[in-house]
């Protein structure tokens, strides 16, 4: 409960000095709407059902894209992690690809994939992949190698190692790098929504900068922020209810 | 044939220039616990190891045993060379630390080795009701029937090397290796484990090496000695004296003192 009252804190006041600056009229009214506009354009997208449908549909890609990414990262990860042999002829691509932005990427995602669902689908693929994967693979690596001898010494075969040992000392890891992962692959989806959707929030946004609005410009902001940590939380507690021994340390 | 399990003979380890354990010969009775002391780097828990099929023994090219020793088929002791013989099938370590699987609770921890049993016909014959048993009576002798649903991290030190021993004594070795096992427990916490270790010992009959650097823990438990020097044996000292032994026993004080000058020189 403390936790909570001293976060709301700064928030607070930071609404409070919003409040009184929009109030004396420090700025325009175009460059800084006051809060009460901001909640009025967000209380009327959400009537109209507008916020719904761009919400769903971001949510939608996000949720794809992720998946996508969870199901190829962690077989690949594990696959890296485990043999030192796979890991040296991959690893100086990764590291090259982990260092490009996926939004640097847009251009030609935009020319490969066009400009509807497979290259936004795309784009959260590029950007959750990489921390899944990379988090996947030193999870498996770094392994601590006196389990995997109590492995041995029971007479532990291979794969039996690898599903009874190696896979859920790893299951931390790779819960952080999912984590990490709906992260990024939000953020990034938002990024590649401005930049070339028909719907979404991240159009929303780009829409609404058009149409010169920036309370619902500023609505748009304040609903990823709220989304995200939604999702981190939500995502977050499905996955300790999942493994017993996580929330239990 | 009888009197012997495990006969090591010329067994080698060195790493780079250094000898870890270099040993003539040493033979290990079945169902006797054979203590092994010795200064820290002298070799005692790369023995260990080596039994464990933990370390590969340097290849000894001009001894050849004529007996060819029951290896495992699990591909445990298949690294072995021909300077271990007899060595069980079935062997195990308890290690220094207790090395639970964080993910699994004290009972699935205990139960462990099961995990690698799957798809090995050999002990498809075995129930799941009679391992289930076998278990809780395990929980029972060391004292962790209420623990049973914790976690490794929910539990003390001493309670944790009890799991680990229970994860051993579950895998059912004929001859266990004990490396230090409860050096890092505090005073009472080991007497009470040392006289669990003794009770299991003279119940199951299994064979027991056990690795420490406690003089007077050898004395208590051991009927053999061994005191160990730059990786061979310098001293094999019987103690053929009843448990359950006093510390103070005058004949117990003897040899401790002879062991500590052997240690000293």
């Amino acid at each position: 409960m403390k936790r909570i009252r001293n976060g709301m804190i700064l928030p607070v006041i930071l609404l409070l000095v919003w409040y009184l600056i929009t109030r004396m009229q420090v700025f325009s009214l175009y460059l800084l709407p006051s809060p009460g506009m901001v909640w009025d354009a967000l209380t009327e997208l959400a009537a109209s059902g507008e916020l719904a449908k761009h919400l769903s549909i971001s949510l939608r890609r996000v949720f794809f894209g992720f998946l996508l990414a969870a199901c190829t990262a962690i077989p690949l990860g594990i696959l890296c992690g485990r043999s030192r042999y796979f890991y040296t002829y991959c690893w100086f691509l990764l590291e090259f690809l982990r260092h490009v932005p996926p939004l640097a990427a847009i251009p030609l995602i935009i020319l490969w994939a066009g400009i509807d669902e497979a290259s936004k689908l795309t784009i959260i693929f590029l950007a959750s992949f990489f921390p899944l994967f990379l988090n996947t693979c030193s999870g498996i690596r770094n392994c601590d190698p006196k389990l995997l001898e109590v492995g041995r010494s029971l007479g532990f075969s291979k794969a039996q190692l690898i599903r009874h040992i190696q896979l859920p000392a790893a299951l931390e890891a790779i819960v952080t790098g999912l984590q990490l992962s709906l992260g990024y692959s939000w953020r990034a989806l938002i990024g590649a929504e401005l930049i070339a959707a028909s719907a979404g929030i991240g159009y929303l946004i780009l829409d609404a900068e058009e149409m010169s609005r920036p309370d619902i410009v500023l609505a748009g902001m304040l609903c990823i922020g709220i989304i995200g940590s939604i999702l981190d939380w939500v995502f977050l507690h499905i996955l300790q209810r999942l493994i017993p021994w996580y929330q239990k340390k | 044939m009888d009197t012997t399990l495990l006969t090591l003979h010329n067994l080698k380890k060195t790493y780079g220039n250094k000898t870890a354990v270099n040993i003539d010969s040493l033979v290990i009775q079945p169902h006797s616990f054979t203590c092994i002391v010795g200064k820290s780097g002298c070799g005692k828990t790369t023995l260990l190891r080596l039994l464990a099929g933990l370390e590969t023994p340097d290849t000894v090219t001009n001894v050849k045993d004529q007996t060819t020793a029951s290896y495992s088929t699990t591909g445990q002791n298949t690294n072995v060379a021909s300077c271990i013989t007899g060595l069980p099938a079935k062997t195990a370590p308890v290690f220094q630390e207790p090395r639970l699987m964080p993910w699994l609770t004290v009972k699935e921890n205990i139960m462990f080795s099961q995990k690698g049993q799957d798809g090995n016909s050999t002990n498809s014959d075995v129930s799941l009701p009679s391992l289930e048993g076998r278990c809780q009576q395990l929980l029972q002798e060391l004292e962790l029937t209420e623990a049973s649903a914790l976690y490794p991290s929910q539990l003390s030190g001493g309670m944790a090397q009890r799991v680990s021993l229970g994860r051993t004594l579950f895998y059912d070795p004929e001859l266990i290796l004990m490396d230090e096992p409860f050096s890092a427990l505090d005073y009472f916490t080991r007497r009470n484990l040392q006289d669990m270790v003794l009770r299991l010992f003279q119940h199951q009959k299994k064979t027991i090496l056990f690795v420490t650097h406690d003089v007077e823990e050898a004395l208590l438990l051991g009927d053999r000695i061994l005191v160990m020097e730059n990786g061979n044996i310098k001293a094999d000292i019987p103690v053929a004296l009843p448990f359950t032994r006093k510390a103070a026993d005058s004949s117990l004080q003897e040899m401790r003192q002879q062991i500590l000058d052997l240690l000293a020189e």
